[in-house]
């Protein structure tokens, strides 16, 4: 995790050195010295262990670590039992190399720096008559297995996710993309927390432009705490204000892998599944990864199906505001006469009906997400079937509106991707105020404010809204129906530049030659 | 703050916001002379929405009529926003209706009116009423909606019933910028209905008990002379006009059995095309001749006729014949009532514009000289699935 | 990472396009069926056709100048000081017609949707939005031009599909029933609106780094803006008739009115109104961007965001001054047959000087 030095001039401080005004220093070699003063240093430290081993060659040595955040049987076994039987004078070359049975070590003399390992999940070792010290990387500590990942659950395909260790998710997409052109370098982030960043790229693919911009990005953030991706993708983002998310934030390896095979870089920190995508376009949004294990036909269906839900979910109250509220004549005559019929004796004003019936809906849908998953279903039944018959009883709201919010929060959710789901929920409300005021003229005006606000977007220098502007013709199809694959034979250009072409076809596709030969004998 | 002043924005409602329940959908409005001279008495038909909490349903909304007279269109509507609580809408008008005395006229200024209602629609059908305009409004129909929409609807899928062309109101106004073409709109009559013991009173459209239930049908077409209804015709030639001018090609035609003549034919039009061809002399004296291809098929024969020895010959030719003579019939009522009704000067003004620049001043009076040769040439295709109808031994 | 300008020559020919129908498509058959009648969309196609020279004399003139900045190109074609003078006659006939524009943008909501609305408001807020892509700069503009194109896409054929049922060929006829002199009229009244895409052609030229095949691009936009203006007037023809088409200002609303979709939606208004708060916003915005970077090129020193703001009131202001749409129209079109028609005799003018101007100085346009 070392390289460029010049960028490192800007490492933070430790913590110990800002914080706490504590006896700066080095081991002096004296076994009961040392101890204290690493005791002393790392006060009120319930859970660190102190074990004194008494040699065969009559030496103390004493152990230091936090309890639950080591190996015990690594330990006893690869420490505490070979340092009983040493009988020879200390050296700490000759324990490290050849006495101890641990995968890593370290030495170190200033006392700073062993509470740092400690905290690390090292364990340390002092030795009498020795004013150096060594740290054992034994740490163990207990994470979730591998899951399926619950915000981006999918049918078919891939299911694991990451997890919240890093290295872990290292591994993971180390065997999703075994070369040794896949590149991961580290960077630690967070003067408090100390959090290791990875990020990953593959060599020969990714633009070097790109992988410099983000580490610069990355070391630019001088902050104490870092709590994951989320937290990470904010502070790198072009635009932290923006209501859309323009980094893309998901758990799957196999969308990082692909990701990675387009020229992008990924962002993973330790103690978060969340993986940041760089860049991200709109349009990805709209992508979910089982398009390209269903078949072309269906995929675009479901595309269809979901963009209609975006549209629908953002623009449909403001519309049916427009439409209720000033151009009446657009609605037919026998629409017209049931919309009255039903809106008859209701006491709010169409706009106040709306914006109360969609704030009660996502009012439901924020208590049932945080509820356990049947509490959630039953919350949801209780909220959206009792309270909407009873308010349209009531004489409260009218029909026509409780299938329109209805239908909005519905599309909401057909979107593929969590991290959208917020934007659309807010962008509705906009929209319908903009509609309640000047009708469809209003619509079209906070249409066009939208627009001019997401091209003016970048995700890391790239425009937001590629492929749709600037236009690329294959992309766009791309994201309106889901092309088959052996067209998609190159990376999208902006990305890649020097390495486009991801798959050679040899004409006739694949499985066509043979049936024009069966053809051709019957 | 900004919440305050959003919530006063959206509370208030901003300069056109007009909440639906304050709106009166007018669905057909009726034009009559009024009782003082120059002025007008302007029926409309309002479908207020049916009570509150809808339980009734949606479809029985009951229809109102609002009669208010001014001196003009512009002046009326006005008024008429006094005489309703919900303001009167017109974008779902779908038909207007000019009442006889109206209409003979001339309704030259009240198409003018409507068309300075902006929000009156160009695609607003067309009616003419036998008797006034806001009877027809006020009686029943049928089945459906309101009298006049059930129309619409009819000359709307007009292939099974060629009982009128469907006039629109640019239609109207494109026929009267032009020489060369004279307007013919159909018909709205009143007919009582009968209802039979046990039958429910319709709802729709009745004021008070007393009055007889009426119905609206729609057969016969009134022929017009620039602005002016000069002359009516029957239902028999109203389809054979239908025909003419490409409305619908489908009717059909009962013609005496050539063979049998105390029997009838009946066919039915597989497809009806007209040809015109002018020609124009020297002295401005202009010949069509108007050529008519029928083809048919045969629907029921009544007495003798044995098909598989007559053939369809003679059936051919009564076809032709009894064609041609309607159609002859129909072009002199054209031309004694100065209408040129089948569009021959504007078909004149679209194939030869230079002859037509030397017409167009006095087309009326030269289409009354205009010489039409009538042709038809009628060919029966086919029989349905029947090869011998039955006949009754006596 | 961030270039100065990028917009490339797909882009610039759908700008071009979109710009050159830009709000014509509402008046158009108004202006012309009144005076050739059913002659009316050939009028309009040789009003765009013929125009189509200019468009290669403007691809010449960009590829005489640098690429990157429009005020930069100009003062290269002929020099800083004269070079200021035609950015401000340029900056001068656009804002003028891009005042009218926004104010024809709120009156014609106000006419036909919402008749309670002062048309200043609707023009103000028009404005809001216009300023705010100036600001945002050319390239924010062109790209959002690009997306608003895919949205107008639907409605387009959607308004296409819909009126098509209601089209009577034979309302076409006789199609050159006026003489070839009141074509020749009509077709006088139709120029104007190709030399608007074109200057608009020419200024986006002069940001486009490829411009190989500029000239005929271009042209194709220009064109098939013209082609689509002439097929709306046939059908305006066809569904209304020329009775009916001659008797409106804006005979593409009343056409709109006049189709009915069937059951769910009355009128297909509701595909017209967004068309035209579109083309109000990317038409308008034209004449802001242009005004906004001629004036860049006259004094430098007029940065964003006081250059944008200081142009909208000038835009607000213009936009004040007729009363009604018809003043409106009547403004326009004569701003379009005075200073718009000179360009026909300044653009090769100008491309004369500058090759005569220019010969000795071969690495000019090495200097991009």
């Amino acid at each position: 995790m070392a390289p460029k030095g010049k960028r490192f001039l800007k490492k933070p401080t430790p913590l110990h050195q800002k914080t706490r005004a504590v006896p700066e220093g080095c081991l002096t070699g004296n076994l009961d010295h040392d101890s204290n003063a690493l005791k002393q240093l790392i006060r009120d430290a319930g859970d660190l262990e102190y074990r004194l081993v008494y040699t065969q060659g009559h030496r103390h040595v004493a152990l230091f670590y936090y309890a639950d955040m080591v190996n015990l049987t690594l330990v006893s076994r690869g420490i505490i039992h070979p340092l009983q039987q040493c009988a020879q004078e200390l050296d700490i070359a000759h324990i490290a190399q050849s006495l101890l049975n641990v995968p890593a070590y370290k030495q170190a003399r200033e006392l700073a720096r062993l509470a740092e390992a400690l905290a690390e999940g090292s364990v340390v070792l002092l030795f009498q008559g020795l004013a150096e010290a060594l740290i054992l990387g034994v740490s163990q500590i207990e994470h979730r297995v591998i899951e399926r990942s619950e915000s981006e659950d999918v049918l078919m395909g891939p299911h694991e996710s990451f997890s919240e260790q890093l290295g872990r998710n290292l591994a993971l997409m180390r065997s999703r993309l075994a070369t040794p052109a896949f590149k991961n370098k580290f960077i630690t982030l967070g003067k408090v927390s100390r959090s290791k960043v990875a990020v990953m790229f593959i060599d020969g693919i990714v633009s070097e432009d790109l992988v410099a911009e983000v580490e610069e990005r990355l070391l630019r953030i001088d902050i104490d705490y870092i709590s994951g991706a989320g937290h990470v993708s904010e502070l790198i983002s072009d635009e932290p204000t923006a209501v859309l998310p323009l980094l893309r934030i998901t758990e799957r390896p196999s969308r990082v892998a692909g990701a990675l095979m387009e020229g992008r870089v990924v962002v993973l920190a330790d103690g978060d599944p969340s993986a940041i995508i760089i860049p991200t376009f709109a349009a990805e949004y709209l992508q979910s990864s089982e398009d390209y294990l269903e078949r072309p036909a269906i995929a675009s269906f479901l595309r269809f199906i979901r963009f209609g839900g975006l549209i629908i979910s953002v623009f449909l109250p403001g519309l049916w505001h427009a439409l209720v509220s000033f151009h009446h004549g657009i609605i037919p005559p026998p629409l017209f006469n049931s919309i009255v019929a039903g809106r008859e004796g209701v006491p709010l004003p169409t706009v106040v009906e709306m914006i109360v019936l969609l704030l009660t809906y996502d009012i439901i849908v924020e208590a049932s997400t945080r509820m356990p998953m049947r509490i959630g279903q039953a919350l949801g039944i209780v909220g959206g079937i009792i309270l909407g018959q009873a308010a349209v009883q009531a004489g409260l709201v009218s029909p026509a509106m409780v299938i329109i919010v209805s239908l909005t929060g519905l599309s909401t959710f057909t979107q593929p991707s969590v991290s959208i789901l917020g934007p659309l929920r807010l962008l509705k409300y906009p929209m319908l105020v903009a509609s309640s005021i000047f009708g469809l003229f209003g619509l079209m005006w906070a249409l066009v404010f939208m627009v001019l606000q997401v091209v003016s977007m970048r995700s890391f220098g790239y425009p937001f809204m590629y492929p749709l502007a600037p236009f690329r013709w294959r992309g766009e199809l791309d994201i309106f129906i889901r092309i088959p694959l052996f067209w998609l034979s190159k990376r999208p250009d902006l990305l890649a530049g020097q390495n486009q072409q991801r798959m050679n076809i040899t004409p006739p596709y694949p499985g066509k030659g043979e049936q024009d030969g069966q053809s051709r004998k019957s | 703050m900004a919440f305050l002043v959003l919530g006063g924005f959206l509370l208030c409602g901003c300069w056109d916001q007009q909440e639906i329940t304050e709106l009166a959908a007018v669905t057909g409005l009726g034009l009559d002379p009024g009782s003082r001279p120059n002025t007008i008495r302007m029926s409309v038909q309002i479908s207020p929405p049916s009570p509150a909490g809808a339980a009734g349903g949606v479809g029985g909304s009951r229809l109102r009529t609002i009669t208010v007279e001014a001196a003009s269109l512009g002046e009326a509507m006005v008024l008429l926003q006094s005489r309703t609580r919900r303001e009167p809408f017109l974008q779902h008008l779908g038909y207007v209706v000019f009442g006889e005395e109206l209409a003979k006229t001339g309704i030259a200024g009240v198409i003018a009116g409507l068309q300075g209602i902006a929000t009156v629609r160009g695609s607003v059908s067309v009616f003419v009423a036998a008797g006034t305009a806001a009877e027809v409004l006020q009686a029943h129909s049928g089945i459906g909606h309101t009298p006049g929409q059930d129309v619409v609807d009819l000359l709307g899928n007009m292939s099974n019933a060629p009982v009128g062309r469907s006039v629109n109101l640019n239609d109207v106004i494109n026929t009267l910028t032009v020489h060369g073409n004279e307007l013919a709109i159909p018909i709205l009559e009143l007919t009582p209905l009968r209802l039979e013991a046990g039958d429910e009173k319709p709802e729709v459209g009745v004021g008070i008990d007393d009055e007889p239930y009426q119905e609206v049908l729609v057969a016969r077409t009134a022929l017009f002379s620039r602005d002016k209804w000069v002359q009516d015709l029957d239902p028999y030639l109203t389809q054979v006009f239908i025909n003419l001018v490409g409305a619908t090609k489908s009717g059909t035609r009962t013609i005496p059995n050539p063979v049998d003549p105390a029997g009838k034919v009946v066919v039915e039009y597989e497809s009806f095309s007209t040809s015109y061809k002018a020609t124009i002399n020297d002295s401005r004296i202009v010949e069509v001749q108007l050529q008519v291809k029928i083809k048919t098929r045969i629907l029921e024969i009544h007495g003798t006729y044995d098909l598989r020895t007559l053939g369809f010959d003679p059936i051919n030719s009564a076809l032709s014949q009894g064609l041609a003579s309607h159609i002859e019939e129909l072009v002199v009522i054209l031309k004694e009532h100065q209408s040129d009704a089948l569009g021959l000067g504007q078909m004149i003004s679209r194939t030869r514009p230079k002859d037509w620049s030397k017409l167009e001043s006095d087309w009326n009076e030269l289409f009354t000289r205009t010489d039409i040769k009538v042709s038809v040439s009628a060919q029966v295709m086919a029989t349905n699935v029947i090869n011998k109808y039955f006949e009754i031994k006596r | 990472m961030d270039n100065p300008v990028r917009v490339n020559l797909f882009q610039g020919a759908i700008a071009v396009f979109v710009v050159t129908i830009g709000t014509v498509f509402f008046p158009v058959a108004g202006v012309v069926v009144p005076i050739v009648g059913q002659a009316g969309w050939i009028a309009v196609l040789l009003g765009f056709l013929i125009p189509l020279p200019w468009v290669f004399m403007a691809a010449a003139l960009v590829r005489k100048g640098p690429i990157g900045e429009w005020g930069q190109s100009v003062k290269a074609w002929l020099g800083p000081w004269v070079g200021r003078v035609f950015l401000l006659y340029i900056a001068f006939c656009w804002a003028w017609l891009g005042g009218l524009l926004l104010a024809q943008g709120g009156m014609v909501f106000h006419n036909i949707a919402l008749p309670a609305t002062p048309p200043w408001i609707m023009s103000f807020a028009l404005l809001i939005l216009v300023v705010l892509a100036d600001m945002r700069g050319v390239e924010v503009y062109v790209r959002s031009i690009e997306l608003l194109v895919m949205v107008c896409l639907p409605f387009v054929t959607a308004f296409y599909l819909a009126i098509l049922p209601t089209m009577q060929l034979e309302n076409l006829q006789p199609l050159l029933g006026d003489g070839p002199i009141r074509l020749a009229h009509a077709v006088y009244l139709v120029i104007p609106w190709a030399m608007e895409g074109i200057l608009f052609g020419l200024f986006i030229g002069t940001h486009i780094k490829n411009n190989k095949r500029f000239g005929l691009t271009i042209s194709l936009a220009v064109f098939g803006g013209g082609a689509a203006l002439a097929l709306l007037t046939a059908f305006t023809l066809g569904v209304l008739g020329r009775g009916v088409t001659e008797t409106y200002l804006y005979p593409t609303v009343e056409l709109a009115q006049t189709a009915r979709v069937g059951f769910f939606l009355q009128g297909i208004e509701i595909f017209l109104y967004p068309l035209w708060f579109l083309a109000s916003y990317i038409k308008t915005g034209a004449a802001f961007v242009v005004v906004s970077e001629s004036l860049r090129g006259v004094w430098a020193g007029a940065t964003q965001p006081y250059r944008s703001l200081a142009l909208g009131v000038l835009f607000f202001a213009v936009s004040q001054v007729p009363n009604t749409v018809q003043q409106v129209v009547a403004s326009l079109g004569r701003v379009d047959s005075t200073f718009f028609m000179a360009f026909y005799v300044i653009i090769p003018a100008l491309l004369l000087w500058v090759s005569i101007a220019r010969k000795g100085d071969p690495n000019q346009s090495a200097n991009s």
